[in-house]
């Protein structure tokens, strides 16, 4: 059900009476399915779900850890007839999927009254509009090239930390012979392509990688830039501790908590890690964005999708929910809690930390905003990259030249 | 004579090796859930707890969050329960009454039949749920504890059908054959005569599939609906976090309060579990 | 009590059978044939009817994650049946022997069984963790070159699943070999005393071939757990490092789902199929040739 123009205003009208009934007696349903489900997600919940009240609506929770378990049962929900007024993805290909197959509300009606396609940013409209429809409200932007920090570690070693990977060596191997371990990581397929792109964008630049992104220019993935990149990204290997395969992300970020490592390379969600063990920013630990960024920021956005139906109760919930999450004041209190950066561009954040600044900075032009792979590449693509990058960091024997190869092979499939 | 008592001792020194084997994990689990925070963050997982405290319990129960709401576990045990109680009660019925039929009374292509439901076994639940809903949907059961309890029944009669058919076939057939001069009918000789015989391997069938429907996490999670999921469900919430931190003895506690159940139940019919699997006599 | 007709009497089992057989065959095979047809289809996040003819299949066997997963499947097979069967008839052998204490031994090696795979696979993470489990825990007791680490290696990973999961299941084996070893005449016994044989000759050459078919009908459903095994992976290594404890299973979800490729994971879920039937046609034939 798609309503345009003046018919949105009509349709919107017309919702806003029928919700306006229904909250005299509880406040509208809505579920929500999503994979929210740790304490300090749960407090940005929190905000969520009493915006939500304050408009009339009742948010039900449906928490299901493990995006995959959350896709089937919000698929095998749909299918069974029983489909959740709203669930959350990660943006990209994902919802660009479930748009495909037609299994998508529109939010055109809200989007218009919230002048939504003035204060998206370009690259998160293009990914919240299919064929001219909005299929998915964004909630949030989460920054994935960043570089955390000890600082007690690095004073004590009267280093700093790299601004360049050519840098990095040098630095890690005094840390090394001080006993720490320069880089901490959780050897997992989606932390390793992170790692990997924060490489890429250092060693080739913001334009390799758009050119092997965005364009899957086949060129640009088997060339000397890319090997470049690649080699560089396999010469870490030597810098992490025998603990990393398989450790969770935020088990790595204990280990630079506690001063047994140097730095993460990880997104901003780390920093609530650092805030709730204790930590200061700036006195014990410290953010960057990763090195050799040069001001570029790899977006990753987490947005609400709407199942298809025609039921006008839910129709109701859904664009209440939907207003509610890009509601200004809503944006500022809710990313405020989880961390993040508010979807929206019209808003100033009051006081924010130096990590936001940084984050505000790098985010305030369009231009320096890049994909992250979900958002970039089809679904199998991304998994094939991860693939072969996850391949890649446990053969040694694996050249460069080879990797670059079966990076090209992947994004080339179609 | 002192070979022999070498022999006894090595195996003790077997069985107690083993038995550390098998003790191991269960004991890292019961460990780490009496520990206070203070001693999980780098300590030996295998080291006792120093200052042992119920507190990872009670929040694991009763607190713990899981998305928005923060009432524990707890929330999914009664779920599990009306999940459970009445597939065990239905499944061993249907497998008791389907082995009688598939082993006493002379049906041609029996072995055929029992080969065909055992393939069925095999395949990977996941890539089948979309049919598997579709058809639970059109049936009018999805999101509904009927549905789950009949997904569960369904998928579990292969086997059972296997087991009961093996063990009445172990019966003596003269059993059938006097009770029918007698004038019994299907019905009435399945019920006076060989549900007084089957009682041991009952007990298996009902232990095996007690275990297998409580511990179950992919029917309960895609078939329950939201007001019936099982402690599963909870527990995966709980456990399987990858943001945020990881409270490892809540963790555990909830963990072996989901476990608690089956493990009662092995822990105090166990003989019989063994004892109805001998009187099954397996003949394969 | 009157006599029943005769047609009755030869219906009924037949009724009895029907109304279950016919549900379960509906579901199994209808969804059976389902996947068959959905691998030959363009289906990607959704199943679609259109037909894409051996598409699936190039993409599937062109996978490199698919080779290493069916290369996992087969070694984690093999050592996980291998270790179960021995293991299990072992303890089966163990407790045949009168110890003392038998019943809390036997308590021990079942209480696995209890356990869900989600559980299992949690508590052996926990403990083969090099960091802070048996490892960390044995060098803290002396032996501090004590490595452990198996779970961490890509190249044994693999094999600590197998124990895993073999620590769950062998406590079946042991309690099906266990019945058959019990239901033997004791006149054997007697017989091999009077001989002179020493028990364990009497266990290697007589009783445990006894015990095929026992052993056999564990060996299929062990087969079943290898096929089947999910849980236990996502739990305890979540198919790392580097992919080397992925499998079918693993392969299968990942695709239908993450990858919106249910064609391709169709496909998978064929081959696994096949695989498994053809394991399955020579522990069948064997357990039918009882001599």
């Amino acid at each position: 059900m798609h309503c345009s123009g003046p018919v949105a205003w009509i349709c919107g009208a017309a919702l806003v009476l029928l919700a306006a009934t229904l909250q005299a007696s509880d406040g509208l349903p809505i579920e929500v399915i999503h994979f929210w489900t740790s304490d300090s997600e749960s407090a940005a919940l929190r905000v969520l779900a009493a915006a939500v009240a304050r408009r009339g609506g009742r948010w039900i929770d449906s928490p299901i850890v493990g995006s995959d378990a959350a896709t089937s049962v919000a698929l095998n929900r749909i299918n069974g007839g029983d489909p959740p007024a709203a669930m959350l993805w990660v943006l990209g290909n994902r919802v660009s999927a479930l748009a495909e197959a037609n299994l998508l509300n529109d939010m055109d009606g809200p989007a218009a009254r919230g002048h939504w396609l003035e204060v998206l940013p370009p690259l998160v409209l293009e990914h919240s509009v299919w064929r001219g429809h909005f299929i998915a409200v964004p909630a949030e932007i989460h920054g994935e090239n960043w570089l955390w920090f000890n600082t007690g570690v690095f004073h004590d070693a009267r280093l700093e930390p790299p601004a360049h990977w050519s840098d990095f060596f040098a630095i890690a191997d005094r840390l090394r012979a001080r006993g720490i371990v320069p880089l901490a990581l959780g050897a997992q397929d989606w932390q390793l392509v992170l790692l990997f792109n924060a490489v890429l964008l250092d060693v080739g630049g913001a334009r390799l990688y758009r050119d092997f992104y965005i364009r899957h220019d086949a060129r640009a993935a088997t060339g000397p830039a890319m090997q470049n990149a690649l080699a560089t990204f396999a010469r870490l290997r030597a810098y992490v501790d025998p603990g990393s395969p398989g450790r969770s992300w935020n088990q790595s970020t204990a280990l630079v908590i506690s001063g047994r490592a140097a730095m993460q390379v990880m997104g901003d969600w780390a920093k609530r890690e650092f805030t709730d063990a204790g930590l200061a920013l700036g006195t014990d630990f410290g953010c960057r964005l990763a090195p050799g960024s040069d001001g570029q920021y790899i977006l990753a956005v987490d947005s609400f999708t709407f199942p298809r139906t025609h039921d006008p109760g839910t129709l109701a919930a859904q664009q209440l929910l939907a207003s509610a999450v890009m509601d200004p004041a809503t944006q500022l209190e809710f990313n405020q809690v989880k961390g993040s950066l508010p979807v929206r561009r019209d808003l100033s954040l009051a006081s924010p930390d130096a990590c936001t600044r940084l984050a505000l900075e790098a985010f305030a032009n369009p231009d320096h905003h890049l994909p992250n792979p979900a958002l970039a590449l089809d679904s199998g693509a991304e998994g094939a990259v991860g693939d072969v990058i996850a391949r890649y960091w446990i053969s040694p024997s694996m050249s460069a030249g080879r990797a670059a190869q079966l990076l090209a092979q992947a994004i080339a499939d179609p | 004579m002192n070979r022999r008592r070498f022999a006894r001792l090595g195996l003790y020194a077997f069985a107690i090796s083993a038995a550390l084997f098998f003790l191991a994990p269960l004991y890292v689990v019961l460990c780490t859930a009496f520990k206070p925070p203070s001693e999980l963050r780098g300590a030996s997982l295998l080291a006792l707890p120093l200052a042992p405290t119920w507190q990872a319990w009670s929040r694991a129960w009763s607190h713990a969050c899981t998305g928005l709401a923060c009432d524990g576990i707890r929330v999914g045990f009664w779920n599990s329960v009306r999940i459970t109680l009445p597939a065990v009660l239905l499944s061993v019925s249907l497998g008791a009454v389907n082995g009688f039929a598939l082993s006493m009374w002379r049906l041609r292509g029996a072995s055929v039949l029992l080969g065909l439901l055992l393939v069925g076994a095999f395949i990977p639940y996941q890539i089948i749920l979309y049919p598997l809903v579709t058809l639970v949907a059109a049936a009018g059961l999805f999101g509904t504890l009927p549905g789950v309890i009949c997904v569960h029944v369904i998928f579990s009669l292969p086997i059972l059908t296997l087991l009961f058919r093996n063990f009445y076939a172990s019966l003596p057939p003269e059993i059938v054959s006097a009770a029918r001069v007698d004038g019994g009918s299907f019905w009435s000789i399945f019920w006076h005569v060989i549900r007084p015989l089957s009682s041991g391997m009952i007990i298996v069938a009902v232990i095996l599939q007690f275990t297998g429907v409580w511990n179950d996490y992919l029917f309960g999670l895609v078939f329950a609906g939201r007001e019936h999921l099982p402690m599963t469900v909870q527990l995966n919430n709980l456990v399987d976090r990858t943001y945020g931190e990881n409270d490892y003895s809540v963790d555990m506690a909830a963990t072996v309060l989901t476990a608690l159940p089956p493990l009662l139940i092995y822990l105090l019919a166990g003989r019989y579990f063994v004892r109805g699997i001998t009187a099954a006599a397996v003949k394969g | 009590m009157r006599i029943a007709p005769k047609l009755a009497l030869r219906l009924a089992p037949k009724l009895a059978l029907a109304p279950t057989l016919l549900a379960t065959g509906i579901c199994l095979y209808g969804c059976l044939l389902w996947t068959i047809t959905v691998s030959f289809t363009t289906s990607q996040l959704l199943p679609s009817y259109r037909w894409a003819g051996l598409i699936n299949y190039h993409r599937l066997f062109r996978s490199l994650r698919w080779h290493t997963a069916y290369a996992n499947m087969l070694l984690f097979g093999a050592s996980f049946m291998l270790l179960s069967l021995v293991l299990g008839a072992g303890l089966a052998v163990l407790l045949d022997r009168k110890l003392r204490a038998a019943s809390i031994f036997r308590g021990i090696f079942l209480l696995p069984m209890a356990l869900s795979f989600i559980v299992t696979g949690l508590a052996w993470q926990w403990l083969l963790n090099p960091g802070v489990g048996l490892q960390h825990f044995v060098r803290e007791l002396g032996w501090s070159r004590f490595t452990f680490d198996w779970i961490a290696d890509p190249a044994c990973a693999i094999f600590a699943v197998a124990i895993a999961a073999a620590w769950h299941a062998a406590g079946l084996v042991m309690v099906l070999t266990l019945a058959s070893l019990r239901a033997v005449d004791p006149s054997i016994w007697q017989a091999t005393r009077v001989d002179g044989i020493p028990p364990w000759r009497v266990y290697w050459h007589i009783l445990l071939p006894m015990a095929r078919p026992a052993l056999l009908t564990a060996a299929v459903l062990l087969l079943e757990v290898v096929i089947r095994t999910y849980d236990l992976v996502i739990a305890m290594t979540h198919g790392g490092p580097g992919g080397t404890t992925d499998l079918p299973s693993l392969f299968v979800v990942d695709f239908s789902l993450h990858r919106a490729s249910l064609g391709v994971a169709a496909a998978g879920a064929v081959v696994m199929l096949g695989s498994a039937l053809a394991a399955l046609a020579p522990l069948l034939y064997l357990s039918r040739r009882r001599a």
